[in-house]
């Protein structure tokens, strides 16, 4: 154990890996390491918006958002001592609160597999009959009524290619900083974005057939 | 092409309905309930083990023991009783016995 702390402190301090943000210096993150609860709250405050917003919008459910929220900061507090700054923190703390979401996500689609009601089919696809329900807090009011239906094509889409929508899209974070959170290359996250844009592309005209008919 | 363009509109109206979003804000209190279960997920070790896991592991236990009890009484019973019937040996030292009352 006092070797691995070691082996930590060597890589913190090596020069070419310093922390990009300068907020988050390391300063900061000795505070954070040595447990002190006015620079945790500091963390908080600073990321906590940008989690929550993050998993509210993957999720699509307010009390499950919350949730993973105080999961994510839970698990930074636990883990702050095994960050080795290879990354920036924030990058770190958007990975933890993708992995989260997702993994509430699996947990949430084999619990209510089958029973789950959704704009579409979760066998085939296919739009089903029923509006939209899920309200993002931060959509404009005149814009609520098409952001419904966005976020049920969204819902719909590969984890894969949902979290790359939601990190550019919502959280408008550039490519370079989507690609680092997934851990793939700036190629594999424009593409990802190309196939999720064709295919919430297909879902909505389907959507609107389907609206257009009835 | 111009029968699709109300279509096409539509679609793309809400591809950017995202646009100018501003950020959802967690509840009141978030930064105490993040400390509260931190605090607790500390104490208690983050792998704590719920009541009813416990309770099942100790009926499974008592019953695995009961059935033990049961089967192994049963089968002794059982080996004593055949000795006293099937035994020649314990048959003709009970008959050649001799009580003197």
């Amino acid at each position: 154990m006092p070797y691995l702390k070691l082996l930590c402190t060597a890589i913190w301090y090596f020069p070419n890996l310093a922390i990009k943000e300068s907020v988050i210096n390391e300063a900061f993150i000795s505070q954070l390491r040595s447990g002190d609860q006015g620079a945790f709250k500091k963390l908080v405050e600073d990321y906590q918006e940008k989690v929550f917003n993050t998993a509210i919008s993957m999720v699509q459910d307010h009390g499950m958002a919350e949730d993973i929220a105080q999961e994510v900061f839970v698990t930074v507090f636990k883990s702050i001592l095994t960050f080795n700054a290879q990354s920036s923190v924030s990058t770190w703390i958007y990975r933890i609160t993708v992995n989260k979401c997702l993994d509430h996500l699996r947990a949430r689609s084999r619990k209510k597999r089958g029973i789950f009601s959704s704009l579409f089919s979760a066998d085939t696809g296919e739009p089903v009959s029923g509006a939209p329900s899920f309200d993002h807090p931060g959509i404009k009011l005149e814009q609520r009524e098409n952001a419904r239906f966005l976020f049920a094509a969204i819902e719909t889409l590969p984890d894969n290619q949902k979290t790359v929508f939601v990190l550019a899209h919502i959280e408008e974070l550039p490519q370079k900083d989507i690609a680092e959170i997934m851990n793939i290359s700036l190629k594999a996250v424009e593409s990802l974005l190309q196939r999720a844009k064709i295919n919430l592309r297909k879902k909505l005209s389907d959507v609107y057939d389907r609206r257009k008919n009835n | 092409m111009e029968n699709n363009t109300p279509k096409e509109d539509w679609i793309s109206n809400v591809l950017t309905s995202t646009q100018g979003i501003s950020r959802a804000q967690p509840l009141d209190g978030h930064f105490g309930r993040i400390m509260q279960r931190a605090t607790k997920v500390g104490t208690s070790g983050g792998h704590e083990i719920p009541v009813i896991k416990w309770v099942a592991a100790a009926v499974i236990l008592l019953a695995l023991n009961l059935a033990s009890v049961y089967y192994y009484s049963s089968t002794k019973q059982q080996a004593v009783a055949s000795i006293g019937n099937e035994n020649p040996i314990a048959e003709s030292i009970e008959a050649s016995t001799t009580y003197n009352y």
